[in-house]
């Protein structure tokens, strides 16, 4: 899946968890949807919340806050699920991913994006493909198929300063 | 090499050629000689070989040519095919597979080739010609424009002197031999004792049966410089190749003839020939009915059109936008209802009606016969008993039961798996079950067949059936049974279908790796089945496996706990009950039902439902193995038919949903695995320490 429309930029879809921007590449965003309703999956890790319905098949739905230990996705009015394609076990597998509001689409210069600091053996770092600065902001670039690809907590908190990502009332 | 469409084309032709292939060579075991058998034998390779040298595969045009040529005899009737030349056929269809397999064909997998083809010619009785990639029809066309099947025989006398003109009778020979099948026979009476013997004349003359496809002129071409000194005969016997048998016959007669007698035995054999041409009978007659054995076959020239074939992916997502349909008439006839359209809800039963008898023959469109694998685990058998010394005959019953493709393609496995144990584990040697006095050939027999909504396939063999104490005793090492727990044979049974155990003391490349029965029953538990095993000491053992009809639909028992819905498979449920409630709920508590305490699931306390427990509760009593169990929920809501759609392997550890269904207004039932949700609910009580 090429994610460069010329040599020197890459497109992602940005969205929020709390206050922290991050970024998807765009190529494998598959619709957005709003926050419906999410079937819940018993005996599941938190983070799971369940399954929706896109047209006819059951689509896992992830708490992208709390994979990355950044608090919980509440439920208003701008929360939205991604509906993406991952790189799971060789194979293509759709998921959901819950976010606290989508943004845009950006065309980032490769010139601006650096690689993720290093934490040492922290899980979270694998996640993280690079940090891009953007219009004097920080938006942390998401490999998802990693995100994805444990069952464990990625826990970012400690990147982003310990603050617990505040998020608005549920 | 790339592959394009016409080449993917030619492999899964050749595929299932090669699989029709298969299924003739093994009825051939019982049928050796049937014409029928080896003709589509030989049309079947013949055309793996042409269109494989059509597409560029060729390795496998090569050395499908040896095989072809082999049955090319065998259909003339010049080449039986005894039991060893089967396996040796065998053993040429795998090795065309395997080469299909890796079109970029390494020297090993041409040595390989070389060797069976070797073989193949020691068989056909061509040993001795060249095994590099020559064009493979220049041995029979090399000799002349003309070609024309006949059986010959030439009697030649060199001239005592050829030496000194330099002619060497034997290179003539050489050349003979080297144009078909030569029987010579040389006489040796001429030659005089070893003191009056002059080693420089020739004194031994032949008498040579040649068939070959090169017509008389090409004979004669080989003689051509010694013709006028040496004494050259050449009758032709008859105008195809006669079988090996027959000249073996003739080679006696005129073995024993002088050439003073040649008239004599030339008559004779002319009217030989003529009598066993005369006791043939013709071979075109169509092929009946009673031939075709079990496992279909390919469909015959006349029947081709009527089949498609269709990739199984497309025939996913036609039930998908089929399921789609369904739930959308559902979404229009609810509105119909609560907006109180008549109108509207006549078009929605219609279109209800349609969406209904859509699905049916969508579904029904997945079904195949089981017969299909029937061909590869006969072979397997075979196989198998030959490397275990022991004799076994496979019988299959029920090749027309059909199953859905999806649950065809997982029950190979376990099937095999089955089978071999049999073989392994139950049946005896040849020896052993003499002394036992059983009849020294085993059988395995697999009978498929519909009963009450479900498939069910039973394997049965007569070998030893499963040594319990053994079982028991290996139970217990593993510590799968406690010392002094009292088992029964069911329990013990039980023990057998658990992870790691095995009782081969040696592990054997068949079986008794430790991944055995244990792999079987969760592949069928896999597929929604049960599997049933049954054993008599001495007497033989019997597999019993269910398997729901198809993967794709359930018709299951929908209920609502809180706000969450769940469906019940009904082939589970046995009855359905009511309690009041009080207080709050416990993940397994008890009930009476038919006069016995059953335990009781809370779906609410052990999935962790949000909300209130209702004042009143609906139990649905389930059947597991031979236990009841209740499962309690708020409300029931109806029976249904779902399409199933897998639950993500996201949620691979919550392994009592078995899939998830969509409901009419959109939601999503998760759809329950009893046996296995009774097994979650009894370890959470035991570690909750309330059981």
């Amino acid at each position: 899946m090429q994610e460069q429309t010329s040599q020197d930029s890459m497109r992602f879809l940005t969205l929020t968890l709390g206050k922290e921007h991050f970024a998807i590449g765009i190529d494998s965003v598959r619709e957005i949807l709003d926050y419906t309703d999410v079937t819940r999956i018993p005996q599941a890790p938190p983070y799971m919340r369940g399954v929706v319905n896109v047209r006819g098949a059951a689509v896992p739905v992830m708490d992208l806050a709390q994979k990355l230990a950044l608090g919980e996705v509440g439920r208003t009015i701008h929360t939205r699920i991604v509906i993406m394609e991952v790189m799971r076990n060789e194979e293509t597998a759709v998921v959901g991913v819950l976010a606290d509001s989508v943004k845009e689409v950006l065309e980032i210069p490769m010139a601006s994006i650096a690689p993720p600091p290093h934490l040492g053996s922290q899980a979270g770092a694998a996640c993280l493909r690079g940090i891009a600065n953007h219009e004097g902001r920080f938006i942390l670039l998401l490999d998802l198929s990693q995100v994805f690809a444990t069952d464990e907590i990625q826990d970012l908190s400690a990147m982003l300063g310990g603050n617990d990502v505040e998020t608005p009332a549920a | 090499m790339q592959l394009d469409q016409g080449a993917r084309a030619f492999q899964e032709e050749a595929l299932e050629l090669l699989t029709e292939a298969e299924e003739v060579l093994l009825a051939m075991e019982d049928n050796p000689h049937d014409t029928g058998l080896i003709d589509r034998l030989f049309r079947a390779m013949h055309t793996v070989k042409g269109s494989g040298a059509m597409f560029g595969f060729d390795e496998v045009a090569r050395f499908t040519h040896e095989v072809e040529t082999a049955l090319d005899m065998a259909r003339a009737g010049t080449l039986e095919i005894t039991h060893k030349g089967l396996s040796l056929l065998l053993q040429s269809r795998d090795h065309i597979l395997h080469i299909l397999a890796t079109p970029d064909a390494a020297t090993s997998l041409h040595d390989a080739s070389d060797a069976l083809i070797a073989r193949l010619r020691a068989m056909t009785g061509q040993a001795g010609q060249q095994t590099t990639a020559a064009a493979p029809t220049q041995t029979t066309s090399e000799a002349g424009r003309c070609q024309s099947p006949g059986t010959w025989w030439i009697r030649y006398r060199p001239h005592p002197d050829s030496y000194l003109t330099g002619t060497n009778p034997l290179a003539l020979l050489t050349e003979l031999d080297a144009m078909g099948q030569m029987l010579a026979i040389v006489h040796v009476e001429a030659i005089p004792e070893l003191a009056t013997m002059n080693p420089e004349s020739v004194l031994e003359w032949w008498d040579i049966l040649l068939r070959t496809d090169a017509c008389e002129e090409v004979l004669r071409d080989v003689f051509v410089f010694v013709e006028d000194e040496h004494d050259v005969s050449i009758v032709r016997l008859a105008g195809e190749f006669l079988r090996q048998d027959d000249l073996t016959e003739f080679a006696g007669l005129v073995g024993a003839a002088s050439m003073e007698e040649s008239a004599a035995v030339r008559a004779e054999l002319e009217s030989r020939v003529a009598a066993l041409l005369a006791r043939r009978t013709p071979i075109d007659e169509p092929r009946h009915g009673a031939e075709e054995h079990p496992g279909g076959g390919s469909p015959s020239a006349a029947t081709a059109s009527a089949t498609i074939r269709v990739e199984s992916t497309r025939l996913d997502r036609l039930v998908d936008l089929v399921g789609e349909l369904v739930i959308i008439h559902s979404r229009l006839q609810q509105r119909a209802l609560a907006h109180e359209d008549a109108h509207g809800r006549a078009i929605a039963e219609d279109l209800g009606r349609v969406a209904a008898r859509l699905r049916d023959e969508t579904l029904r469109i997945r079904m195949v016969p089981i017969g299909g694998m029937f061909g590869a685990l006969r072979r397997l058998v075979r196989d198998l008993s030959m490397e275990l010394g022991k004799e076994a005959v496979f019988e299959a019953e029920g090749a027309d039961t059909e199953l859905d493709k999806s649950v065809i393609d997982q029950l190979k496995d376990p099937l095999v798996h089955i089978l071999r144990n049999s073989l392994d584990h139950g049946l005896e040697s040849p020896e052993v079950r003499a002394a036992a006095g059983k009849p020294a050939q085993g059988t395995v027999r697999l009978q498929a067949a519909h009963d009450s909504g479900e498939v069910r396939i039973v394997i049965t063999d007569d070998g030893a059936g499963v040594d319990l104490e053994r079982v028991r005793q290996k139970a217990l090492e593993k510590g799968l049974l406690a010392p002094g727990e009292e088992a029964d044979e069911r329990r013990v049974i039980e023990c057998l279908f658990e992870p790691g155990f095995s009782t081969a003391s040696a592990v054997s490349s068949v079986s008794g790796r430790g991944v055995g029965m244990d792999v079987v029953k969760q592949s069928i538990e896999g597929l929604r089945g049960r599997v049933l095993l049954e054993t008599t000491a001495g007497q033989g053992t019997r597999m019993t496996i269910r398997l729901p009809l198809t993967l794709a639909i359930i018709d299951g028992m929908q209920v609502k706990v809180g706000n969450e819905y769940y469906i019940i498979p009904v082939s589970s449920i046995v009855a359905c009950q009511e309690r009041q409630t009080s207080g709050e709920a416990t993940p397994v508590d008890t009930i009476p039902w038919q006069e016995r305490l059953t335990p009781c699931v809370s779906l609410r306390a052990l999935l962790g439902v949000a909300g209130q427990r209702p004042p009143y509760e609906r139990i649905i009593v389930t059947r597991v193995e031979d236990d009841a169990v209740g499962l309690a929920v708020d409300v029931v809501i109806g029976q249904q038919q779902a399409v199933i759609k897998p639950l993500s392997d996201i949620y691979r550890g919550v392994d009592f949903v078995s899939g998830t269904a969509v409901n009419g207004d959109g939601g999503i039932s998760l759809i329950l695995d009893v046996p296995r949700l009774v097994r979650f609910a009894t370890t959470t009580a035991a570690a909750a320490g309330k059981l």
